[in-house]
Formats: structure tokens, C-alpha cells, sequence
């Protein structure tokens, strides 16, 4: 291992985990647009297209999904920010149901939507009626929300090992930080007084 | 060339008030200069005047070579340290002392390397994933100087950076700004209204009172040849004594006592015959073997030396420190002389202010 190298895991002792924490962050802001346009046009109806209380109760089912999903997204970003590695199977199960999710509602939806209707602006989306735009869009969300987890986990796992290999050298006395940097100093000391030598003499009038 | 060449430099505040009058200084490469003064004077003025916090009204200040006076604070290579160390509570202490480096996206290994070498100097290895709150104000403060030190600025500035500290600590921090300083061989201007300070960092002190610079010089300096009334009594602790009276006929003649000048003294003061003058005596420089009647009032030992406060014949108040351990009661009366080599003599000019007379000898 160079030098740069050791310091780049010695590095990681000192920053948290910001990257995979963000892209976590940022899978739950993916999360977030796809239940927009859920509850955005989702009316609680059931397979007959009728209002009824089953159907309301699916609802807040699905909402109370939401919020726990939501919940424990920020909570493996908030672990996976302090290198804590049993975060990173949080975050793939939570990626795992995103993309479960897509087979659930999105794509029903987008199959038996295929006529084209007149599109809505709402508050957060535009809205369409009787389009397959809005499944489109639900699709696309959690695919990218399940992404980002998926780095999130992938990366967050692959630092965290960096990190803990790199502890373990320390503590084995294999790597010594103050000695590198020692040596380091030595170094660029020598480098300098090798310039200094190598200067040309001025004359002496 | 100087690294810091203050040039006859005014501040003038929007309302009119002057805080700084004329202030000339030239500031050698590795040098440690204080600024010293009571509050009010003009000295941390002059300090962000330096950091490019404050605007430069008249005068110009030219940083190795480059003229500064209106360039923006991050164009002038400096480093400022503050009283209240102004970290940040969010982030942990290598956050803090990487901040900078962060900002101008210096490399991180780059960053790692400045960051570890500070850290190591001021003995913050250990602290460094721990956030500013979880710190003592000592390591706070070093923490400050951390972030200072990792910049590797032409000029560091520190503005009463150990105010905030108990005295203890104040002690110890003082002994390792000193270290520092020697470790890093820079150029530091160090503002603060504490002469102990002032006295053991300076290599050069700089007295202020009023906006005006009073005297500029080596600590020893300032203590032995005080330019004026003002720095006699401001370096020195317990202050200098002052006596008003006369030269007449080879003696001091003052209101209270009279004392025999030497034949230097004579010398000195020959043109001084018949006018008023200021004696100055350090409180050390008092001898038990005199014929001056003073009247003890309190006595305090401070286990090398003894501090006696008391009245001359019973008049005027005066301190003065003897080297012995001294039991004296109140009330007790002692007869008190100078030591002659120590003796210091101003000018009374009658319309000048009192605390300005210049000094004749």
C-alpha cells in the first residue's frame, strides 16, 4: 500500500460517511415524489371502482408503509453516515421494497391504463387524467429511489470495510499514522535541503 | 524586507470619532508583536484594520511586499484568531480546521496532511472527531489555532485569544502560543489588555492609549525606559509610583518628602532647576533604608516577595515589594528609600495631561 493510499482509509476516520448517507437521503426524496402522485389520484376505490371502507382502510395501510418506510430510510442514512455496516442490508431491504412496490400498483396501472387523457396541473405533479403518465412516473421514481439505495448500500458497505480493515492495521501496529507522517516529513525536509544545495553558488565579487 | 509595514495609518468611524491616530509599524518576518493597551485604546481597531475586517480611513498596510490596504480579507493571506475561538458546534474539530481548506477545494489527502500536522503540534490528535462542545476552552482555543496554523498564512492574528480562559489555563496556553511560535517561526500580531501577557510573548510590544501609539519596544524596554507617565504606570504590576514636585538645589523636593538627587542625576536634570517634575519609583525599587515615613495599611506575602501598601508621611497612597517575607501591621511606620539607578524622572508640562508626561531620565 502507498502512502496516498493508507491516508485515503486514515482519512475516513475523520469524515463520516456523507456520500452513501446523501444518496440514502436522496432515496427517500425519489420515495416521496412516488407517493405524491399516488395519494395525488388515487382515489380509495376497490376493484369494482367503488368507494367502500376496505378500500379506505388499504389506504392508510399503504400511507402507514410510507411513513415507516420514510422513517427507517433516515435512519440508515443517519447509520450509515456513522459507518455502522448492518445499515447497509437496511438499506438494501428498504430498495427491495421499493422495487416490489413497483409491481404492486404502478405497473397494474399502467396496464390498464393505456388511453390517452388530458393532463392536470396539480400542486406537486402534473396530473392526468385516464394517462399512463402518472403509473410512467411511479415507475420511475422508485426505480430511481431503489438506485440510489442500492449505491447507498453498495458504497456505504464498501467504505465501512475500508475503514475497519484499515483500524484493524492500526490497531495490529501494521500501519503507523505518526510514523508515516514522520516519514513523510523526513522526506520532503531532505527534498528541500537537496534544493537548497543544488541552488547555484552566487559569485563573490 | 518587513512582512507587515503598517504605514501612518487613521481610523475614522462614520460618526467622526477617531479610534486610531497615525499608526506606524513596521512588523520583521517571524516576529511576535503585541499590542498592548487598556480597552477602548485602539488596539483590536488596528488588529482588524490589519485583518481587512475593518476599513483603512487614511494610511497603508503592505503584506510582504503587496499593498493591501483595500483588498478583501481572503486576498490577504492572514489567519485571525478570536476571543470567542468562533468555531463551528456542528462540526467535529477536524471538520473545523479542515474548513477552510474545504472552502478553497484543496485536495483531500492535501487537507489530511496540513490538518494531522496541526493537530499534532497542538496536541489535538486525540480530540478530533469529538465536536467543539465537548472541549475544555483551553483546547477550544487551540482549536482556533489549529484552524489558523492549517491556512499557513503570511501574517497570524490573534485578538485576545486567552480573555476567555481562567488563569491557570491562561498560564499554560500562554507557555504554548510561545512554543508555537518558536515551532512555526511566524509573524504574529497578538492584541490584549494583559501586560503579563504582553511582557513574556512579545519580542517587540507596541503600548497604545487613546488611538495614539505611546511606545514601541522590547518588553525590558517598555518596563525599564518607559516613554512616558502613561506605559510607566500601565507595564508593571503593582503599577510604578508617582511623585509630583521640584528640582531645587540638587534635591527632589516634593510635597510630601525630599530626596537627595546623585551627581548623574544632577547631570540630567541640570536643566530641569527650579521646574516641576515627576519621580517614578517601581514598587521594587523601594529600599527599607531611606528616610521616608510610610505608613503601612496593608500587608500582603505572596510567599517570594511581600506587597505593602501603605501612605507616604501619611498622604500619599504607594505601594511598595520587598524581596523578604514582611510581618507588618497596620498602622506600623517604616522608613522607605529608593534605589537610586531605578529612579525615573518626567516632565510636568502643566497643560499637558498627566498621564502623558514624557520621560527625562
Amino acid at each position: 500500500m502507498t502512502h496516498n493510499e493508507i491516508l485515503k482509509n486514515d482519512v475516513l476516520r475523520y469524515k463520516k460517511n456523507s456520500l452513501p448517507a446523501n444518496l440514502a437521503l436522496l432515496g427517500l426524496v425519489f420515495g416521496a415524489l412516488y407517493f405524491c402522485i399516488l395519494y395525488g389520484f388515487k382515489e380509495p376505490t376497490d376493484a369494482n371502482n367503488e368507494t367502500s371502507w376496505f378500500a379506505t382502510i388499504l389506504i392508510g395501510a399503504s400511507v402507514i408503509l410510507t411513513l415507516v418506510m420514510l422513517l427507517t430510510n433516515f435512519l440508515a442514512s443517519e447509520g450509515i453516515k456513522s459507518y455502522k455496516k448492518n445499515y447497509c442490508i437496511v438499506l438494501l431491504i428498504l430498495a427491495a421494497i421499493q422495487i416490489a412496490r413497483i409491481f404492486i400498483y404502478p405497473v397494474s396501472y399502467v396496464l390498464q391504463h393505456t388511453a390517452e387523457g388530458e393532463f392536470v396541473l396539480s400542486y406537486f405533479w402534473i396530473r392526468t387524467n385516464n394517462s399512463v403518465f402518472p403509473g410512467i412516473m411511479m415507475i420511475v421514481w422508485l426505480c430511481a429511489s431503489a438506485a440510489c439505495l442500492i449505491a447507498s448500500a453498495v458504497i456505504g458497505y464498501i467504505n465501512c470495510t475500508k475503514l475497519e480493515n484499515h483500524l484493524k492495521s492500526i490497531e495490529s501496529g501494521e500501519i503507523d499514522i505518526d510514523a508515516l507522517f514522520e516519514e513523510e516529513k523526513k522526506q520532503m525536509e531532505a527534498g528541500e535541503n537537496k534544493a537548497v544545495n543544488t541552488q547555484p553558488e552566487k559569485e563573490v565579487e | 524586507m518587513p512582512e507587515v509595514n503598517i504605514q501612518h495609518i487613521d481610523k475614522i468611524y462614520d460618526g467622526g470619532v477617531q479610534a486610531v491616530w497615525d499608526f506606524n509599524l513596521d512588523i520583521h518576518d517571524g516576529e511576535f508583536i503585541v499590542l498592548v493597551g487598556p480597552s477602548g485604546c485602539g488596539k483590536s481597531t488596528t488588529l482588524r484594520m490589519v485583518a481587512g475586517l475593518e476599513d483603512i480611513t487614511k494610511g497603508e498596510l503592505i503584506i510582504d511586499g503587496k499593498n493591501c490596504t483595500r483588498l478583501p480579507p481572503k486576498d490577504r493571506d492572514i489567519a485571525m484568531v478570536f476571543q470567542n475561538y468562533a468555531l463551528y458546534g456542528h462540526m467535529t474539530i477536524y471538520e473545523n480546521m479542515a474548513f477552510s481548506l474545504t472552502l478553497r477545494k484543496e485536495d483531500k489527502l492535501v487537507i489530511h496532511r496540513k490538518v494531522m500536522a496541526a493537530a499534532e503540534i497542538l496536541d489535538l490528535k486525540t480530540q478530533l472527531n469529538k465536536k467543539p462542545k465537548q472541549l475544555s476552552g483551553g483546547q477550544r482555543q487551540r482549536v482556533a489555532i489549529g484552524r489558523a496554523i492549517v491556512r499557513n498564512p503570511k501574517v497570524f492574528l490573534f485578538d485576545e485569544p486567552l480573555s476567555n480562559l481562567d488563569a491557570k489555563l491562561r498560564g499554560s496556553m500562554r507557555r504554548e502560543l510561545m512554543l508555537l511560535h518558536k515551532k512555526l517561526n511566524a509573524t504574529i500580531m497578538y492584541v490584549t489588555h494583559d501586560q503579563t501577557e504582553a511582557l513574556t510573548l512579545a519580542d517587540r510590544i507596541v503600548c497604545m492609549s487613546m488611538g495614539h501609539i505611546q511606545q514601541i519596544g522590547k518588553p525590558i524596554e517598555l518596563y525599564e525606559k518607559p516613554a512616558n507617565t502613561f506605559v510607566a504606570t500601565f507595564i508593571g504590576l503593582p503599577p510604578m509610583n508617582l511623585f509630583d514636585g521640584k528640582i531645587e538645589n540638587g534635591h527632589f523636593v516634593g510635597e510630601l518628602f525630599n530626596y537627595p538627587l546623585n551627581a548623574e542625576q544632577k547631570e540630567v536634570l541640570a536643566d530641569y532647576e527650579g521646574k516641576e517634575v515627576i519621580l517614578g519609583v517601581r514598587p521594587e525599587n523601594f529600599t527599607r533604608d531611606g528616610h521616608i515615613k510610610f505608613t503601612v495599611t496593608n500587608n500582603e506575602n505572596l510567599g517570594m516577595n511581600t506587597l505593602v501598601h501603605g501612605k507616604v508621611e501619611g498622604k500619599k497612597i504607594a505601594v511598595c515589594k520587598f524581596a523578604e517575607w514582611c510581618n507588618y501591621k497596620y498602622g506600623d511606620v517604616i522608613e522607605v528609600g529608593f534605589q537610586e539607578e531605578n529612579m525615573h524622572f518626567f516632565e510636568k508640562d502643566p497643560e499637558g495631561r498627566h498621564e502623558y508626561q514624557k520621560v527625562i531620565k
